[in-house]
């Protein structure tokens, strides 16, 4: 996530950015796993 | 009183939650202690945001979470301002995380099908990750100002 380095970019370019990452971070967790079975994961550790 | 002793036992009664507190409290601990202002900040904001969060849940287990509905978007309005003016990348991740746990809710408000543990599973999620990022600005604060000290 930057190496600690500044990135110096428009804000509207950064507010850009967080719409991408939320995105690709959705399409991700919702297309490799569903939402099912990450709620069956967390039952999983809720009753052991 | 016991009302408010009954939502902090809530708080800590399932292993996830348990967790993530535990880890939210070390991270925002490791923050005060070794980041800049802006960490320091997001630190003191996000420990008030999950306590306001715990206390004002509803225990109705169908209900919309309209406080902690609350709590997330004035949370995400910090960040989303934060993000504009600061430079770093990891509030980039972040925001983008707490903005997918503002859509969770607008989701169950959509969809009230979702059954709450559903919406809670969801919710833990893009709060675990957002806790990753902001670890991961805590470290790289650290890191600097140990190479500082060095040099």
């Amino acid at each position: 996530m930057g190496g600690g380095r500044d990135h110096v970019l428009n804000p509207a370019f950064r507010l850009l950015a967080v719409l991408a990452i939320a995105a690709a971070c959705s399409l991700l967790i919702g297309g490799l796993l569903g939402t099912r079975q990450v709620a069956h994961v967390f039952q999983l550790l809720r009753h052991g | 009183m016991t009302h408010v002793s009954n939502v902090f036992f809530d708080l800590f009664s399932i292993l996830p939650t348990q967790i993530t507190v535990m880890v939210m409290l070390a991270v925002c601990a490791l923050a005060l202690l070794v980041g800049r202002r802006l960490e320091r900040g997001l630190a003191v904001v996000t420990i008030a945001a999950w306590f306001l969060s715990a206390a004002v849940q509803s225990p109705d287990p169908v209900g919309v979470q309209w406080g902690i509905f609350t709590v997330d978007i004035v949370y995400l309005l910090i960040l989303i301002g934060l993000c504009t003016v600061e430079r770093r990348v990891w509030i980039l991740f972040m925001t983008a995380f707490q903005l997918l746990v503002v859509l969770t809710h607008v989701a169950f408000l959509i969809d009230a099908t979702l059954m709450q543990w559903s919406f809670f599973s969801t919710y833990y999620l893009w709060s675990d990750a957002q806790l990753i990022a902001f670890a991961v600005g805590v470290v790289q604060a650290g890191w600097g100002r140990w190479r500082v000290s060095k040099a």
